[in-house]
């Protein structure tokens, strides 16, 4: 068998056996999941909201390039740096360059996938930078030594137990059974990484075009915080996120808090004007590309930017209930992620080939139609695996399906074939059974499939009705 | 009125009481079934694994047998359903094939369907008695590719002595997802386990489901791990025909 699919299955099979994680995940996504229910059933038309949604993110894109040719004139007229990166590792050298240059030895950071994609913390701490996460939820799966688990909630996987029993013995926290009061004591503990922080580090959730506009959301007020406390601010932006006017944040703004949290609008959202700089004067924004334009341009590719990392897709996903964030080789779970995977620039190679990821998808559609700005996720996850899976498939996989076709695309094959496997049935029932074993049908204890002592065309001829087509 | 049956390839080698229990309502609905002699696979093994290629070949082959039907085509699973009406055109075929489906796409329907579009809720019962305490499972498919979920719910309210329980949670995915039943099996087998572990912890003894895959991958789980739930497709539930193994 493929070595990359053996990998794949050990790394979910570790995830299976923890029923706890199973447990505690479960019952987190039932509460999204009705809550997302919830407040998308307070949109007056929910459907043409996402379908404005939805153009507004294919009309951006179609105009990317003028977009952030007009972004970046803003920005610099505005004394703000652009920063274009193609990857991951000039990112990480661009982060590190900056560091040096201004003597920074502390750095908070807000929630950003996007700084988890490009390994930013990695190479900070590595050139003996201390990083701080400020969001809750990102702080505690940075003190865990997790990747975080899902876009928009990072230790979703993590029971409230197992939080209290890290932040007792890695901050000293006092044990609680109250998420609350975990909460509140994390908090505090975050004030002087705020107070002696050098550089703050932010995503960003939209970038306006016509004005340098950057658009973040949050619930806790840590990224306020961190705005107004960083003396120097770093801000990267995956270049998908452009849009064109303040007009065109609206239906994200107004989709984006429903289909990720259930809320109508997050507690705070920022918007940050190109004007505004913090104390050093210093303010940096990086436009990461990272495989993007290798997406934009690919046949499959190019609907997949417009993802607005609200996380509803992995919410209702089936698979990712039952392996979480933590079952995903990719740097996104559930089923963006493993779409964005095949484009994204390989950094390290981990045995696992992205078009193995494409199995992570029982086609079971929820995700497809729950998505804010319409991404055809389950039909494009079939359209990857046509793209890519015919030219890994082994020999032997290759004749599998040459024999599918040949079998069922000539009556008298068929009816020979059907004849076939069931003599085997009866004579070598041993056979049948290592075959399927092959396939991996009847493992982990699923039983094996008998084939019906008589096919049903064969019961309905006995059956003397007429069969005549 | 005369109807097609289309037969499902897993129906045909594995569960031929569920094409039984198709024909069973059809008839009660006073259709004549037809079972297309020559009529095989719709292709959605391989379409699902990306094989497009080989899928066409198939396609093409089952677009030719069916190109002149013009009565109802009843498909008893949504995922062949939706494979037959949908997804078809992705597929490169010829010209004169993609005109030929085009032509008698609109007849297909899955069972359910059928029953609702042509008003049969009522003809088709009394149901037999089934005298058990079930859970109806939204199988992917049904729920998303097609509109009858709820036709079907409201059938398997009147099957005499049948106790649904309402488990409104139970909307997640089975496992089977066909090839992706043997490519990631632990996986699969897994989230079939915790299916059926739900449905035994909320007291009940029967678990039925609207599509062939599910019954096939759920019922080999039952069996193999000996959970004492029993799998049936809801035209099982439906008609007497509520065992897998017996053969006419």
């Amino acid at each position: 068998m493929n070595s990359a699919l053996k990998k794949l299955q050990a790394q979910i099979s570790r995830v299976l056996s923890d029923e706890d994680m199973h447990l505690a995940l479960s019952s987190s996504l039932r509460r999204v999941r009705q809550r997302m229910r919830a407040s998308f059933s307070r949109f007056h038309d929910l459907d043409a909201s996402r379908q404005k949604a939805s153009n507004v993110r294919d009309r951006t894109l179609q105009k990317l390039p003028t977009l952030l040719e007009k972004f970046e004139t803003v920005l610099v007229k505005n004394r703000v740096e652009v920063l274009y990166v193609r990857d991951a590792i000039e990112a990480q050298q661009e982060i590190v360059r900056l560091t040096k240059k201004n003597a920074v030895t502390r750095c908070i950071s807000s929630k950003s996938m996007l700084l988890e994609e490009l390994q930013i913390e990695h190479a900070l701490s590595d050139s003996g930078v201390e990083v701080i996460r400020t969001d809750l939820g990102d702080r505690i799966v940075q003190l865990a030594g997790h990747r975080p688990s899902h876009v928009t909630a990072p230790c979703l996987h993590m029971s409230t137990q197992q939080i209290s029993t890290l932040l007792n013995q890695r901050l000293g926290l006092a044990k609680s059974n109250d998420a609350r009061t975990l909460a509140r004591q994390l908090s505090q503990s975050l004030k002087n990484a705020f107070l002696q922080a050098e550089l703050g580090l932010t995503g960003a959730n939209c970038a306006i075009a016509e004005n340098g506009y950057i658009v973040l959301i949050e619930n806790e007020g840590n990224i306020k915080t961190l705005l107004s406390n960083a003396k120097i601010l770093v801000t990267v932006v995956g270049i998908e996120k452009l849009v064109e006017t303040l007009t065109d944040a609206a239906p994200i703004l107004d989709l984006l808090p429903a289909a990720a949290t259930g809320q109508n609008i997050t507690a705070y959202v920022s918007f940050l004007s190109p004007a505004y700089k913090p104390s050093s004067g210093k303010r940096y924004v990086m436009l990461v590309d990272n495989g993007r334009t290798d997406a934009y341009n690919a046949k499959y590719g190019k609907s997949l930017l417009k993802c607005i990392k609200c996380g509803a897709c992995m919410n209702v996903c089936p698979i990712y209930e039952n392996i979480s964030g933590m079952g995903y080789p990719s740097r996104y779970p559930g089923p963006i992620g493993i779409l964005l995977e095949q484009y994204l620039t390989r950094q390290n190679n981990d045995g696992i080939e992205p078009h193995i990821l494409l199995w992570l998808c029982s086609l079971c559609g929820a995700c497809q139609e729950v998505c804010p700005v319409r991404i055809r996720l389950t039909e494009l996850i079939i359209a990857h695996r046509s793209e890519l899976l015919p030219h890994h498939a082994g020999t032997m996989e290759k004749m599998v399906y040459k024999s599918w076709s040949s079998m069922y695309a000539n009556a008298g094959l068929y009816s020979f074939g059907s004849k076939i496997l069931h003599v085997v049935t009866r004579v070598a029932p041993l056979l049948v059974t290592l075959a399927q074993k092959k396939i991996g049908w009847n493992t982990h204890g699923r039983a094996l499939l008998s084939p019906a002592k008589s096919v049903l065309r064969k019961s309905w001829k006995k059956l003397n009705k007429r069969s005549n087509a | 009125m005369n109807v097609y049956l289309f037969i499902p390839c897993l129906v045909n080698e594995f569960l031929p009481q569920l094409g039984l229990a198709a024909v069973d309502l059809l008839e009660r609905a006073g259709c004549r079934v037809i079972i297309p002699k020559k009529q095989r696979c719709c292709g959605q093994v391989g379409y699902n694994s990306g094989q497009w290629g080989e899928a066409a070949k198939v396609a093409t082959t089952l677009i030719r047998e069916l190109q002149d039907v013009t009565n109802p085509i009843i498909v008893p699973s949504a995922s062949c359903t939706s494979m037959l009406r949908d997804r078809l055109g992705d597929l490169e075929l010829a010209d004169m094939d993609i005109q030929a489906w085009n032509h008698f796409r609109d007849n297909i329907f899955e069972l359910s369907e059928f029953i609702r579009v042509y008003n049969l809720e009522e003809v088709i019962q009394p149901f037999p008695t089934l005298n058990r305490c079930a859970v109806f499972h939204a199988s992917c498919h049904l729920l998303h590719n097609t509109n009858s979920l709820s036709v079907v719910h409201n059938l398997l309210k009147q099957v005499p002595q049948l106790r649904l329980h309402d488990e409104p949670a139970l909307g997640a995915c089975c496992g089977f997802g066909g090839i992706f039943s043997t490519k990631l099996p632990e996986l699969s087998v897994k989230m079939g386990t915790r299916l059926l572990h739900r449905i035994k912890s909320a007291g009940c003894d029967t678990l039925i489901v609207g599509d062939v895959g599910c019954t096939l991958h759920l019922h080999s789980i039952a069996i193999g791990t000996g959970c004492e739930i029993q799998v049936l497709h809801y035209a099982q539930a439906l008609t007497s025909r509520d065992t897998h193994r017996a053969v006419p």
